[in-house]
């Protein structure tokens, strides 16, 4: 599995790096940033921003423009990150979902030439993660170096660029798959009854699902969960099970890490050529990744 | 040069406007004209003649203490750690803008609103206007000491209940002049206090006398004060400017 072994050696690199970390390796992380790119353009997001209260948005946008003595203007900026309707509210009534666009909005005012991110996507709702996924995803097409920290890996794995999750010191990366070239069996056919459950564990108990109810299946630090109504389960299935049992049942690898239930797909977002996300219907809109090496074959499978 | 300024430029007008948006900061602004108002009324409303005068001079010096003290510890000491405790420090940090960058807005911004509460006390007060250049210049330099250790103390607090504690001493060895002639012992050492020369600058200048030799000892103790609070935030600021 490749790694990076240290901090210094993932600062060092020059990829577009998410990782899954503990808030104590984010600030490792953020000092690491900050002392490579000292000499350089760099904006920096951190989860304890909530900017002046008594200040409305757009003044504190204004402010950080003039600090930043930007090309952009704070007004661009509003408008990109769809901030018209919070621009003249204070800073300290905002949403942790405006919050977060706000934060977002002044790191693009500093044009950055690398960008540290802290949890940019944990508080926002589905439109404000399609609005941020898309000016990271255009940014670094720019070359704009992202270094960001996330919880949970889905996230990190939205993102173009390498997800890796902090183990011991160490980075782990997660495999891209962006080849998708497995050998996959063909769909189920056929119309027998078959019965067909999920077993996923509790303390107490061993619950089978309906896959009807499962959202999505994701593996994740060699353990595989289901995702129920919000509420993520333990399965003793491997993603290869799943994917052979779940074929049959509508579901989709759209990425090494997760299988889909297609039925609960309600939007597929691309922010860059090579940059696919599957947005949900369920109750959090949930977004997962679709590998670009997937997107095609899912486009043929199913007409789209 | 030019980012400096510019940052500089961008902060004095956000500290500028946080001295009205922040209502805490906006009352002790307002406090000292307040206490000008009920002395005058109050407490010197029934006297006349040289007794009015008296009072009159008294409340020109108190007004520079309370004027000097209350804002300082507010618009500098408590405004940092208020920048701490909600982490906008960290941001402004980040945003590469320096220690220095943010103790200069803070300082100017500081003397400029201790300028325009004098102002306002020395017009409640009733003193001849052609004083009133005189009156701001003794207010604004005799201040420079407090405001400047009111910085140093507001890099140390984390907060604005350690703020609150860190306070304490500021005010009272800000306004301690005022008890001179009260308290025992304390008239022998008020003037050499930090606020002491300019509380005997102040008294001076509403008995006419500001322009004789009983100026040079007062002017002298604030000059003294002026480059000991200097050479201390000099030594000490870098020190003290670290984030929570």
């Amino acid at each position: 599995m490749a790694e990076f072994a240290s901090i210094d050696e993932l600062v060092a690199d020059d990829r577009n790096v998410h990782v899954e970390c503990s808030r104590e390796t984010s600030a490792a992380l953020l000092a690491a940033v900050r002392a490579r790119y000292r000499t350089q353009r760099c904006a920096f997001v951190v989860e304890t921003d909530r900017g002046f209260e008594r200040d409305s948005v757009a003044a504190h946008l204004r402010f950080y423009g003039s600090i930043a003595r930007s090309s952009v203007h704070h007004e661009d900026a509003i408008a990109h990150f769809n901030l018209r309707g919070v621009a003249k509210r204070k800073m300290g009534s905002l949403s942790p979902s405006a919050l977060a666009l706000v934060n977002l909005a002044r790191a693009s005012l500093f044009e950055p030439e690398a960008c540290f991110l802290e949890r940019p996507l944990s508080d926002l709702d589905a439109e404000g993660r399609a609005i941020a996924l898309s000016w990271i995803a255009e940014h670094m097409e720019q070359g704009c170096r992202f270094i960001t920290t996330v919880e949970p890996l889905r996230e990190a794995l939205l993102m173009p660029g390498v997800a890796c999750w902090h183990e011991e010191g160490r980075f782990i990366m997660v495999d891209q798959d962006d080849d998708g070239d497995d050998d996959r069996e063909s769909a189920y056919e056929g119309d027998e009854v078959r019965v067909l459950k999920i077993p996923a564990r509790t303390e107490t108990a061993t619950l089978l699902f309906d896959p009807r109810d499962i959202d999505f299946a994701e593996s994740m630090n060699k353990a595989t969960y289901l995702v129920v109504r919000g509420e993520r389960y333990q399965t003793p299935r491997t993603m290869d099970e799943l994917e052979a049992e779940l074929s049959r049942a509508g579901f989709f690898r759209c990425h090494r890490s997760f299988l889909v239930n297609v039925q609960k797909v309600a939007k597929v977002e691309h922010y860059t050529r090579n940059s696919f996300n599957l947005t949900l219907n369920d109750a959090a809109r949930t977004s997962i990744p679709l590998a670009k090496g997937r997107a095609e074959e899912m486009r043929e499978r199913y007409r789209w | 040069m030019e980012a400096t300024l510019r940052k500089t430029g961008a902060l004095l007008g956000k500290d500028l406007k946080d001295v009205v948006k922040n209502p805490t900061m906006l009352v002790c602004c307002l406090l000292p004209v307040g206490f000008m108002l009920f002395y005058k009324n109050a407490v010197g409303g029934g006297m006349e003649g040289e007794a009015a005068e008296a009072f009159s001079s008294m409340l020109v010096s108190w007004s520079l203490l309370f004027t000097a003290t209350m804002v300082a510890s507010m618009a500098t000491l408590n405004a940092i750690a208020e920048e701490k405790e909600k982490h906008t420090l960290r941001t402004l940090m980040l945003a590469n803008v320096s220690a220095e960058q943010m103790l200069a807005s803070r300082g100017l911004v500081t003397l400029l609103a201790i300028a325009l509460v004098d102002a306002a006390c020395y017009l409640v007060i009733g003193q001849p206007l052609a004083g009133l250049p005189a009156f701001l210049a003794i207010g604004v330099a005799g201040s420079v000491p407090i405001v400047l250790l009111s910085l140093l103390l507001g890099l140390v607090a984390r907060d604005q209940m350690s703020a609150g504690v860190l306070s304490m001493p500021i005010l009272v060895a800000g306004i301690a002049p005022m008890f001179a002639q009260m308290v025992d012992g304390l008239s022998d050492i008020a003037p050499y206090l930090p606020t002491g020369g300019m509380n005997e600058l102040g008294m001076l200048l509403a008995q006419g006398e500001l322009f004789s030799s009983d100026a040079i000892a007062p002017v002298a103790t604030t000059l003294a004060w002026v480059a000991v609070a200097a050479v201390a935030f000099a030594l000490l600021y870098r020190r003290l400017a670290r984030d929570n």
